[in-house]
């Protein structure tokens, strides 16, 4: 017997969890595999499905990012990112962080982060808004934003770290030809063509 | 068991009425995030890992985990009268709960009041639920949306035959009964509002069991 359900969104005063907690509910077995959950601001919420071309621009992202990298750095796409100073551990799309020396039995940090890139369709609200104010929270020195929608690239930079308004300071939009500039740590990589993410 | 009711004399508050301003409480935190929601199944087993310790004031709503609000001196006051009232009628067989939960298929709130058959000891190895409840009351102030519309549709869904709302900010008691129809889609079929002059039934079990004057449960 299932109830009915005035909202898909919750009530007011749904209960935070701290990431401390949200890992006991994960080592309990109260969280398992099965479940697509992020932990976004102290709420538990599960992940949207994707479309064929959301996961089709992160493989031609991958594709092209991967062959500037320099040693001691990896690509992890959907895999979780614990950004502890807004009690957060989404799964970014896509992020260029160190490889894992010295961080056996965590999950990557915003320090170990150099690049976190979110694909974003119909999500684009919740990505723009509230992913953005996490990855800037914890100070993740570029966040791109590959909007499927309008065919652009969103980079921002320059984030304001821990604050009570978390933001990039700076934005820049590229389009079609306009060569996006890969840099990790302030040591420009190369770069991508805008169009070459975007679906054909 | 007959009872007889004993008309509560109305009193005058002239000298203790001061602007009673609720205490100012911070807004809800508001979520835009499709959050996950939990059976009661996995409900219960944080709570038996600790997750969720005794200091975690929440309740499980449709799957979700809900802190109750901190309640306001008029908020309180209307539990101390409703429970004064609710104690002088019901009758021998039943149990008065206060701030205790009920478990029903998703969800295990925590009603101000519920009124349950048996003694305490029935309920040794679970909570009350569907079947046990003749009825159930909430004191409502800033909570009034949710309590008139979540929290009144997980109420019918849960076949609950009787369920009140003492509206303190529109000085009135809502009673909600009948509960029924599709499996899936259960309303209370009957509302009955009740202003201050007025006295509300109290129904326990299909038997009305006593009055209980609407002033008497409000604040002055």
């Amino acid at each position: 017997m299932s109830v009915v359900v005035s909202s898909s969104l919750p009530p007011p005063d749904t209960r935070r969890w701290t990431l401390d907690e949200y890992h006991r509910l994960i080592r309990g077995g109260n969280l398992t595999e099965d479940d697509s959950v992020e932990l976004l601001e102290g709420w538990i919420v599960s992940k949207m499905s994707r479309n064929a071309d959301h996961d089709l621009a992160i493989e031609d992202l991958e594709d092209a990012l991967r062959p500037m990298l320099p040693a001691g750095f990896r690509i992890r796409v959907q895999c979780a990112l614990t950004v502890a100073s807004s009690e957060s551990e989404p799964a970014p799309d896509l992020i260029v962080c160190t490889s894992q020396d010295g961080r056996r039995g965590r999950h990557p940090e915003p320090g170990d982060t150099s690049l976190v890139v979110e694909v974003a369709d119909s999500s684009l609200r919740g990505d723009r808004g509230r992913k953005l104010r996490i990855y800037a929270n914890g100070g993740i020195p570029v966040h791109w934003i590959v909007n499927l929608n309008d065919r652009q690239v969103e980079v921002y930079t320059d984030p304001t770290g821990p604050s009570p308004r978390p933001k990039y300071r700076s934005k820049q939009i590229y389009r079609n030809g306009s060569k996006i500039p890969v840099s990790l740590n302030d040591d420009e990589l190369g770069t991508i063509v805008a169009k070459s993410i975007f679906p054909k | 068991m007959v009872m007889t009711i004993k008309p509560q004399p109305v009193k005058s508050h002239a000298r203790i009425t001061r602007a009673t301003k609720p205490a100012v409480r911070p807004a809800p935190e508001v979520c835009a995030y499709p959050v996950r929601r939990f059976t009661v199944d996995e409900y219960h087993r944080m709570i038996d890992a600790g997750i969720l310790g005794e200091d975690d004031r929440v309740e499980l709503i449709n799957g979700w985990i809900i802190a109750t609000m901190p309640k306001n001196p008029p908020h309180e006051v209307t539990m101390r009268r409703t429970e004064l009232q609710l104690r002088e009628v019901i009758p021998e067989g039943w149990w008065l709960d206060i701030r205790k939960q009920i478990t029903t298929s998703v969800s295990e709130p925590e009603p101000d009041f519920t009124v349950v058959v048996g003694n305490p000891d029935r309920y040794a190895n679970r909570h009350p639920g569907y079947g046990d409840i003749a009825l159930v009351v909430e004191v409502a102030d800033t909570s009034v949306i949710f309590d008139q519309t979540t929290r009144r549709d997980l109420y019918a869904q849960t076949r609950l035959p009787i369920y009140w709302i003492v509206n303190i900010a529109d000085r009135q008691v809502e009673v909600y009964a009948d509960p029924g129809g599709p499996a899936r889609k259960r309303l209370y079929r009957s509302t009955t509002i009740f202003v201050p002059g007025q006295q509300v039934p109290v129904v326990i079990d299909g038997r009305t069991v006593g009055q209980v004057p609407v002033s008497s449960l409000l604040p002055a």
